[in-house]
């Protein structure tokens, strides 16, 4: 080979390179195509085998849901036309509404239904508790089914129709059947969007189309109840993980909407007149020190009641973000647009004294014995008020260490109940939304059955029975009292203290229409003007 | 040439096996654990040890090595923990951008490190040799990152001449192409059109006060021949050698580069799969570096040949 030719031929294959690209799958019109920045990464498009957020946005455009609630919790008809319990609320019969179609054309039908509430049921904690109450379930006909109950539980609607963590999305049977251990491989949606799977690259980019044979509801939107109207043709998402990229790709107009602003830079945001901050998410998120109640320190009641005498919510809240107006300090186990949102109980929690705490601490028997504390530095948010916790316990006189760690590396450590010194721990701080937290059902980390609880591992007997007790009773007004009081109780054993809500803020084009507020990351009804 | 390149091929595959031995044993020192991420905050232990199970994680880890390894021997990578899709077809979406924004910077940087070497070497001493060191020392000490947003504050925020960040396939067009590339393959080559001009300043400098250059000027050839036809031609090795482990160094450099302008390469592949402990990915993404290295390094070799008729194999 000539040296000219080689050098020749390598130029023209390193040029052709590029042209592995893949070739353009649409057409876009701008006008009609929704460009959002998507914080997570899209990995799994299965929304039962994983909860990871992205994924459960991904759910909400793809597929439907039987029923939804409102902003109050309330359930409505979402796919159903609705439903009636009888037989002393022993038998619950809910029927689908007419023309209902998945994205592959074929009809909704009661087997997809009963199949898909299966393995929703084999996988998310309300889920569960709704499956221990169930006896059979039967196709009554194409667009009605039953499903009997060992005994009655009202609170099936509200578990079908949740927006918090798992939620009941309908698909096809042949989907729905997969081992729900095991991910779905197929993405035909009941949904309002059809997902373009040929395009999707995970971690970079995802595409939806709208689905011409969506029946959207008559209703007005209400959360996530309501008419889930496609309003525009096309929506886009791009992962950008650089909150500055984001920002700017946001001020040039080359995205539309960004779901989770880093919030130190929303005020250059709020100076742009063509950018709107506001928030969405009326529940916010909710920030909790998750204490180890199987190793000491924390063992010990009475250091844990030491520990929340200390707290100062808003000195946590602050450290994440200056303005006044995002931190809104929770004294309460339920959010605060729960209805059992209350304070009774959290005396504790305003005591606020460095001092008391420290005494309470010497009364306690504290011994010098080292407290871990798992700080997730990825998230700005939880890495600070990991640090503002650990100065805390310092001027409390305790022994701490704050060990740095990205996500992953928690997720496995925190399942340890090892001592701290054999790869264990002692707190972490974590957050919830709103909707995570809103009743006894949904909320995790008010389940105190030790080995069964989570991560910290809680075991208070009373709690359990109230729960319990809140679960069997029959109407929502006389749920409240049973509610409040393992509230009133778990201020007494504190399975966590909680550290208060920050607001949550979206950021997108002036130019957008119909943003409603949701409290999850829902895409239906905005248009571009 | 054709047995060197094959020996040295061959040579290729023990040292990728080290690295497929090194890159598990620390993944599986790593702490961290895919069935938690993924199986996601409400699940029980028993879930958890479910989904352990179902991805095989729960294997003795030769076990698990010993499989991969006789996977890949066969072409295959295995699939993503998270995504469930081939990690080939993972890394194949994401080869266009990469290499887009390689062979661009690369271009870029030859463009600039080289004519700017030239010129300096010529004048050694002059303000064109001393903007070269200043260019180089600021290429040097920039890190990427505050190159790359320093770039789109200027060009995409304020002057909206080129885009903020994202990517478009050349089958779209190559000014829309170009146009997303220019700044994240600018950012990209400013360290690395810094080593090309240094090196081949010295190079050039050193080959222009061989005896054979005096003996070219005292036949009065003209100076721009000396410097274009003999001088640069012999010093072409060491510029081709540090512009061929630039390339390779590239690689790693663009896993930054991409994260600030969002561009969908392989470096933030990585970077997802390694904040997720999505082991297949990882193993298969760094595999396919390393493969990158060596074979840049044996082109470089090769190319010895052309530029100098002297070097034989």
């Amino acid at each position: 080979m000539k040296r000219r030719k080689f050098l020749r031929g390598a130029s023209l294959a390193g040029a052709a390179l590029p042209f592995l690209g893949r070739p353009t799958l649409a057409q876009k019109n701008a006008a009609r195509t929704l460009k959002i920045i998507h914080n997570g990464n899209l990995a799994s498009l299965d929304p039962i085998w994983t909860t990871a957020p992205p994924t459960k946005d991904y759910a909400f455009l793809t597929f439907d849901q039987l029923l939804a609630v409102d902003s109050k919790y309330v359930p409505h008809p979402q796919m159903a036309e609705g439903w009636t319990f009888e037989d002393d609320g022993r038998t619950f019969v809910l029927g689908l509404r007419e023309g209902l179609k998945f994205h592959d054309g074929e009809p909704v039908r009661s087997a997809d239904c009963i199949a898909s509430i299966q393995r929703w049921g084999a996988r998310d904690g309300f889920g569960q508790l709704a499956m221990r109450f169930v006896d059979t379930f039967e196709a009554i006909d194409d667009r009605r089914f039953r499903i009997k109950l060992k005994k009655s539980f009202p609170l099936l609607p509200a578990a079908l129709g949740k927006s918090n963590s798992s939620q009941c999305f309908i698909m096809p049977e042949r989907m729905a059947k997969v081992d729900p251990m095991k991910q779905v491989t197929e993405t035909i949606g009941s949904g309002p969007y059809r997902f373009l799977k040929e395009e999707f690259v995970s971690g970079a980019k995802a595409a939806w189309a709208k689905f011409d044979g969506y029946i959207p509801r008559k209703e007005p939107v209400d959360s996530i109840a309501g008419g889930r109207i496609p309003a525009v043709d096309r929506i886009e998402w791009a992962f950008i993980s650089d909150p500055s990229t984001a920002m700017a790709a946001l001020i040039a107009g080359e995205q539309d909407y960004w779901d989770a602003p880093t919030l130190d830079l929303v005020p250059v945001m709020k100076a742009d007149p063509n950018i709107v901050v506001s928030p969405r998410n009326p529940t916010g998120s909710y920030y909790m020190l998750q204490l180890n109640h199987t190793q000491p320190p924390f063992n010990n009641p009475k250091v844990r009641q030491a520990l929340a005498m200390a707290i100062d919510q808003s000195q946590f809240l602050k450290s994440a973000v200056s303005d006044p107006a995002l931190l809104k300090p929770c004294y309460g186990y339920y959010g605060s647009d729960s209805p059992y949102a209350s304070e009774e109980g959290a005396e504790i929690l305003k005591t606020k004294s460095i001092e008391k705490a420290k005494a309470a601490l010497k009364e306690a028997g504290y011994a010098g014995e080292k407290v871990v504390i798992l700080g997730v530095m990825e998230n700005p948010t939880l890495a600070a008020m990991s640090q503002v916790a650990e100065d805390l316990m310092r001027r409390m006189g305790m022994n701490v260490q704050l060990v740095a760690m990205d996500f992953a590396t928690m997720a496995q450590r925190r399942t340890s109940k090892e001592p701290t010194d054999k790869g264990g721990w002692s707190m972490f701080v974590t957050a919830w939304t709103g909707s995570d937290i809103v009743n006894p059902a949904v909320h995790q980390m008010l389940r105190a059955g030790g080995p069964t609880a989570w991560f910290g591992w809680p075991n208070d007997p009373e709690m359990e029975a109230l729960r319990d007790q809140w679960a069997n009773t029959a109407t929502a007004e006389a749920q409240k009292k049973p509610a409040i009081a393992l509230q009133v109780q778990a201020f007494k054993t504190l399975p966590y203290i909680p550290l208060g809500s920050l607001v949550s803020l979206v950021a997108y084009r002036k130019n957008l229409t119909g943003v409603f507020p949701c409290p999850v990351a829902a895409y239906w009804n905005i248009g571009k003007s | 040439m054709l047995s060197y390149m094959v020996r040295r091929l061959l040579t290729a595959v023990p040292v990728m096996g080290v690295v497929a031995l090194v890159v598990f044993s620390l993944l599986y020192l790593t702490p961290g654990d895919p069935a938690q991420v993924l199986a996601g905050d409400t699940a029980t232990p028993e879930q958890i040890a479910q989904i352990r199970a179902a991805l095989g994680l729960d294997e003795h880890a030769p076990l698990r090595f010993a499989r991969w390894l006789w996977h890949v021997v066969q072409g295959d990578l295995g699939v993503s923990i998270f995504s469930g899709e081939p990690v080939t077809h993972m890394i194949g979406q994401r080869l266009a951008p990469t290499f887009s924004l390689l062979l661009l910077a690369v271009i870029i940087s030859v463009g600039i490190g080289v004519p700017f070497g030239v010129a300096a070497a010529a004048r050694p001493g002059s303000w064109l040799d001393w903007a070269l060191t200043t260019f180089t020392t600021l290429g040097f000490s920039l890190p990427a990152f505050i190159a790359g947003y320093g770039l789109a504050f200027l060009f995409a925020t304020t002057l909206k001449w080129l885009p903020v960040q994202g990517f478009v396939p050349l089958s779209e067009g190559p000014a829309l192409w170009l146009r997303n590339l220019i700044l994240p393959a600018v950012t990209l080559s400013l360290v690395y059109a810094a080593i090309i001009g240094r090196v081949t300043r010295a190079s050039v400098v050193d080959v222009l006060s061989e005896d054979y250059i005096r003996t070219a000027r005292a036949k009065g050839i003209a100076p721009r021949v000396i410097l274009f036809r003999h001088a640069l031609k012999n010093a072409a090795v060491p510029v081709v050698t540090i512009i061929g482990i630039g390339a390779a160094t590239l690689i790693g450099s663009a896993v930054i580069t991409e994260n600030v302008f969002a561009i969908p390469g392989v470096g933030r592949l990585t970077v997802d799969a390694i904040l997720h402990r999505d082991y297949p990915v990882i193993q298969g993404v760094v595999l396919m570096l390393s493969a990158a290295y060596v074979l840049v390094n044996v082109a470089v070799d090769l190319s010895y040949t052309f530029l100098d008729p002297r070097i034989r194999y």
